[in-house]
Order: structure tokens, then sequence, then C-alpha cells
């Protein structure tokens, strides 16, 4: 008789909600990266090195940085494009094997980069130099890969010189960083 | 103190929790390595060379290529290493602290060259400026 009794365990059913939360903060995280690829600022490019610039950080940022465009001078990914200077990390002098993009549409023809920067210099023109009414207060980083030549940064200046913007932030990486 | 000896440590959310932190701080350290250097244009769009037609109030650094070798001139007057380059540069301060540097280089240089000679002029204290060409002599 003794061995037939039952003994009833009752066991507490928790989720463990930890590792839940966990997952859901590496999805968020996943699916915030993920969404600003369409309309990403910024591209993969080996920034050249300099002795001075200005650190890149929230602090340092003047008010209306918020409103400057990055425009984005870069080389085609070695899936696209297989170019061995590039892979050596000499100067590429092929002009085809270079982007020129802005929130990740790429410009090849200069008249319609022309027509995308005059768009955007618009936010910033205010007329207030009757010698340049053309001139645009908003500024423009150029963020160009160090193996470009000079060209391609050039053509973009132009490009910005001629629609008024004539406020530069030339992209570089800080020196201690690169080593 | 017998009570404290009942709280585990969860060790696979602590180590969860660890690695989202190290994440976050690499992301973060890697953001700081980016910088810029501030340059101006001809307010014009390089229309008019009016601003730069007085010699004596600017400087003109140039940058060439010859036989793969890079070739430095400031002014005009050849120099060789970083060292000479930011002495010459520096050397101007004396005349007048606020003058515009102005690059001249040609289509082929190298942008990595451009904006290491730029670091070297915002090191010293001098903003660059790009110009239209404006031929000059050099020795």
């Amino acid at each position: 008789m003794a061995g037939s009794s039952k003994i009833s365990i009752q066991e507490d059913i928790t989720p463990n909600l930890i590792p839940m939360i966990d997952i859901m903060f590496l999805l968020l995280l996943f699916l915030m990266i993920a969404s600003d690829m369409g309309q990403r600022e910024l591209e993969a490019v080996r920034l050249p090195v300099a002795d001075a610039v200005i650190p890149d950080v929230p602090e340092v940022e003047a008010p209306e940085a918020g409103e400057r465009l990055t425009i984005n001078i870069y080389h085609l990914l070695p899936s696209q494009r297989i170019c061995q200077a590039y892979e050596d990390g000499a100067i590429c002098r092929e002009e085809s094997h270079w982007r020129i993009g802005i929130r990740g549409t790429d410009y090849i023809d200069m008249e319609k980069l022309l027509g995308a920067l005059d768009r955007e210099a618009a936010f910033g023109r205010n007329g207030t130099d009757p010698r340049s009414p053309r001139q645009s207060e908003r500024k423009v980083m150029i963020r160009a890969d160090g193996a470009a030549p000079y060209g391609m940064p050039q053509r973009v200046m132009n490009v910005c010189a001629r629609v008024g913007m004539y406020m530069i932030d030339v992209g570089a990486a800080l020196k201690e960083a690169s080593h | 103190m017998a009570a404290l000896k009942l709280l585990p440590v969860n060790l696979i959310a602590f180590s969860a929790v660890i690695s989202c932190l190290w994440m976050f701080v690499s992301s973060a350290s890697f953001k700081t390595s980016e910088g810029w250097i501030e340059v101006t244009l001809p307010k014009d769009g390089g229309k008019s060379t009016q601003d730069y037609d007085d010699a004596e109030e600017r400087l003109r650094l140039t940058l060439r290529f010859d036989s793969g070798r890079l070739r430095r001139w400031v002014n005009g007057l050849e120099v060789g290493s970083d060292e000479d380059l930011m002495k010459a540069i520096d050397r101007n301060r004396s005349r007048r602290w606020d003058i515009p540097v102005g690059i001249d280089a040609l289509r082929d240089m190298s942008w990595r060259e451009i904006v290491r000679t730029m670091g070297l002029c915002q090191k010293v204290g001098f903003r660059v400026s790009f110009a239209a060409p404006v031929e000059m002599p050099l020795r």
C-alpha cells in the first residue's frame, strides 16, 4: 500500500524573461541597422589619415551640423570590380571604378549631381549677399577614399561651388586611431 | 547572512549584458576615429580670381608627382619633409595669421597626400581653401 501512494510535485512554470529581453534587444539592434541601409549617409570608405582633424563626436559638432550633407566618394567593392591597385592600397586612377554617393544614390552624371546638390543647397540660401545670390550656408562633408585621385573630390567641389555651397568639411581619419 | 546565500548569480544574463556593453563601446570608439578638416571654396563659385591675385596675401601649396615621387612647394619653393613644410608655412605667420592656404594639385594627385598636407596646415593653425587655378612658377 505504501508503494502505491502518488507523490505530487508542483513546479512553477515561469517564463525566463532575461533571455527574452536579450533576444528582443538584439532584434531591435539588427532592425535599426538593417532598416537604415537604403538611406545610409556613410559608405565604406578608407578615409585618408591626417595629423589634425576635428573629431566627429557629438560634443564637438556644431548645432547646424545635423543639416550637413554627406557626399561619399568610394571604390566599387571587389565583388563588383576587381582592382589590384586599390587592393594594394595604391591610387586607383580608373574613373569607372569610383562612385559618388549621396544617401545611397550613386551619381555618375555630373549634371544629375548638380541638380541634386542644387536642391540641397536651396535649404541654405538666404540671399543676403547680393554679389552671390546663389550662395548657400549649407555645409557639405566630402568623405572620399584615400586611394581616390584628386580629380574625383575636385569634381564634387566644382559642382558644390557651382550651386553656391562653399563650406566644405573634408572627411579624414584620426592619426592615432589608424595605428 | 543566510539570506544572502540564497541569491544566485545568473551568469548567462550577466555575460549577455557584458557582451552588449562591449559591442556598444566598440562601435562608439569606431565612430570617434573619424573627423573632418574645414575648408572653403570661393563664394562666387570661382568666377572671379580677385581674392587670389595678390600673392603677398596668400600661401600656395603645390603638390606634384615626379617619377612616382611626391614633391611639394610652398609659394614656389620646394620643401622636403613634413617638418620643412610646416616650418615654411609657419614662417608666413609673421606676416599675417589669417591668410588662406591655397592647394594647387593636378587631377591625378593622390587625395590621401592632399588630406595629409591639409592636416599639417591645420596643425600649424592655417585654414585651407580651394581656388580656381592661377599659374605660379615653381623653383
